[in-house]
């Protein structure tokens, strides 16, 4: 066995290397340069009384290639009788684990379902706000264009504004798609982009060419 | 002659006692449970055809079985034991989730945190029967009726009893059409179980799905930070799923890579149930102990659910506290089922999903908080 083996083999035997428990109550130190009856040893402290934890903590080679190892193991246990009803449930504070879990949890869940159950009056508090602003830059900023930019045809003209962007979609040739038509569309600062393509579509100004692509209704 | 006599005598057939065909015959049934009667076939096939390879008998020392070092199983297994295959299935799982339904009901998740107090009686009862209390804990979580969290909790308390639990855990899973009714119907009068639950018409906006993976993982990781490796990537995964900006990630999450940890964390598990180590009277206890575990925490949801009436003026179907354990969505399925079963008009299952999804939560909570009450 080597010694990767031995600590592997103390782990799978239920002992957890390196961790000390909550409660210490006994030490135990073991030293040997067997395998074997350190195993032996621990095992005796594994009886189903005790829980415990062992860690190696030393690994001193005696001089010389040809002599073993020799490990120290500390093992720190807390020895408990083997009780059962009650009686166990006290012994090993299970009273106390099982109420404060319960409460734990209890009071997390309740916490989260209240801040969720108000998730929606921030974020509509939030998003009214935003809506405040925006409807006010809107106000202003069609007021800047009325002032500066050249004045699009009304939409309930569609015939006009149908003539108006016909001749700016020339570039991109008869037929084109509805998104070419929309980024046009808001290049010249059309206000409404989406309303305007989608009342052309539906007073057939805008007529379907197949394959996803557009062209204008002839005159 | 020599030779083929110790060729004989290194084969299974040789080696093997009634232990291994005990467990032959259980992996057996699991594979025709999940192939003939489809139980749970995404989880019973791989656990059975695990204990099928696991009990097959073998010359030890050949670096073959799951507790060999350096053998493949080993290797494999090693996803279990370190909770690294819960952790990724429940990216998976966080990934699959749709929390719209818990977000318009966000009352219902009480009923999530009530079915879990069936892992604290449960623990109480594992103690009383003589289990330590780290074995305890990890047989109590059975209650929780969650697969990978039982596996998670019990690979870093008691890693020698993964196989019972386990086994333990996905068999009452699998089982919840049996297990769930009777209680249902003992525990409600008929009046109780007709009760229809009001249609909310409020729309979950996109940004109430944001924020609750950002607050869930905040509030619930920081009451019990045991529980990250499992709340963390559930949060993400379920993150990743509605922003919208990583389909890609959210589609593998919760398509090929829960189902890789899916089957490599069966496979094992099952193979993990070798007869020697597993046909022991602990194992016996920790079936026992984990039918009650998962009974218990389906009857705390009823009568949970109940107690809330006493209170509230808008009623709650007592039958949706069933679904706060967190075997998704089998126990959703079925209190929608034993509703129909009174008036077919009656549909619960949305309801039924909310509670779910906050029994995962809860589960994964609880077995924080075990876990660091007893590391």
């Amino acid at each position: 066995m080597d010694f990767l083996s031995f600590r592997t083999q103390l782990s799978h035997e239920g002992t957890y290397i390196g961790r000390t428990p909550m409660s210490v109550h006994k030490t135990k130190y073991i030293k040997s340069d067997s395998y074997d009856n350190l195993l032996t040893e621990v095992n005796h402290l594994m009886v189903p009384k005790q829980t415990f934890s062992c860690f190696v903590v030393d690994r001193v080679k005696y001089s010389g290639v040809e002599l073993p190892y020799t490990y120290t193991i500390i093992c720190i246990y807390k020895e408990v009788q083997n009780v059962y009803g009650l009686e166990a449930i006290k012994a090993y504070n299970g009273w106390a684990m099982a109420v404060t879990g319960a409460v734990i949890v209890m009071i997390g869940l309740s916490v989260l379902s209240f801040i969720i159950s108000q998730l929606h009056r921030i974020t509509d508090i939030v998003d009214n706000r935003n809506a405040r602003k925006l409807k006010k830059s809107n106000v202003q900023s069609a007021a800047d264009v009325s002032a500066s930019q050249p004045v699009l045809p009304p939409l309930s003209d569609l015939g006009e504004t149908m003539n108006h962007f016909k001749l700016l979609t020339q570039e991109v040739g008869d037929t084109f798609d509805l998104a070419a038509l929309f980024q046009i569309f808001i290049h010249h600062d059309d206000p409404h982009p989406h309303l305007t393509i989608r009342s052309l579509r539906e007073q057939g100004y805008l007529v379907s060419a197949g394959e996803g692509l557009f062209s204008w209704k002839h005159q | 002659m020599d030779l083929f006599i110790q060729f004989l005598t290194n084969t299974g057939y040789y080696l093997a006692d009634y232990r291994h065909l005990i467990m032959l015959v259980v992996g057996c049934t699991f594979v025709y449970l999940a192939i003939a009667k489809k139980y749970e076939p995404l989880l019973l096939l791989p656990i059975g055809f695990g204990v099928i390879v696991g009990n097959i008998p073998f010359f030890k020392g050949f670096g073959l079985g799951i507790y060999e070092s350096n053998s493949v199983l080993h290797y494999l297994y090693f996803g279990v034991t370190s909770g690294l295959y819960p952790s990724i299935v429940f990216l998976g799982l966080g990934a699959m989730t749709d929390f719209s339904s818990l977000l318009v009901r966000p009352k219902l998740m009480l009923l999530g945190a009530a079915a879990q107090m069936g892992i604290y009686f449960t623990l109480l009862s594992a103690l009383a029967f003589g289990f330590l209390p780290k074995e305890a804990a990890s047989i109590a979580i059975i209650g929780g009726a969650d697969g990978p969290t039982s596996i998670f909790l019990t690979a870093k308390l008691a890693p020698h009893l993964i196989g019972p639990v386990a086994i333990a855990a996905y068999s009452y899973m699998a089982l919840i059409p049996i297990i769930q009714p009777p209680i249902m119907r003992l525990l409600t009068t008929r009046e109780e179980r007709l009760i229809r639950m009001p249609e909310i018409e409020r729309t979950v906006s996109r940004k109430e799905l944001l924020l609750f993976p950002v607050i869930g993982v905040i509030l619930c990781c920081f009451l019990a930070p045991a529980s990250i490796p499992l709340l963390g990537t559930f949060f993400f995964g379920n993150l990743m799923k509605v922003s919208g900006v990583v389909d890609r990630l959210a589609k593998t999450a919760a398509s090929s890579i829960i189902d890789t940890a899916t089957i490599f964390l069966g496979f094992t598990v099952g193979a993990s149930t070798q007869g020697d180590v597993f046909l022991t009277p602990k194992s016996v206890g920790i079936f026992v102990l984990g039918a009650v575990a998962f009974s218990i925490a389906t009857a705390c949801g009823v009568l949970f659910a109940k107690l809330m009436n006493l209170f509230s003026t808008s009623k709650i179907n007592p039958l949706l506290g069933a679904a706060g354990v967190s075997a998704v969505p089998g126990s959703a399925r079925e209190v929608h089922l034993v509703g129909q079963k009174e008036d077919p008009s009656n549909y619960l299952l949305m309801h039924a999903m909310a509670c779910n999804s906050s029994g995962v939560i809860g589960s994964a909570i609880c077995a924080g908080i075990l876990w660091s009450f007893l590391a």
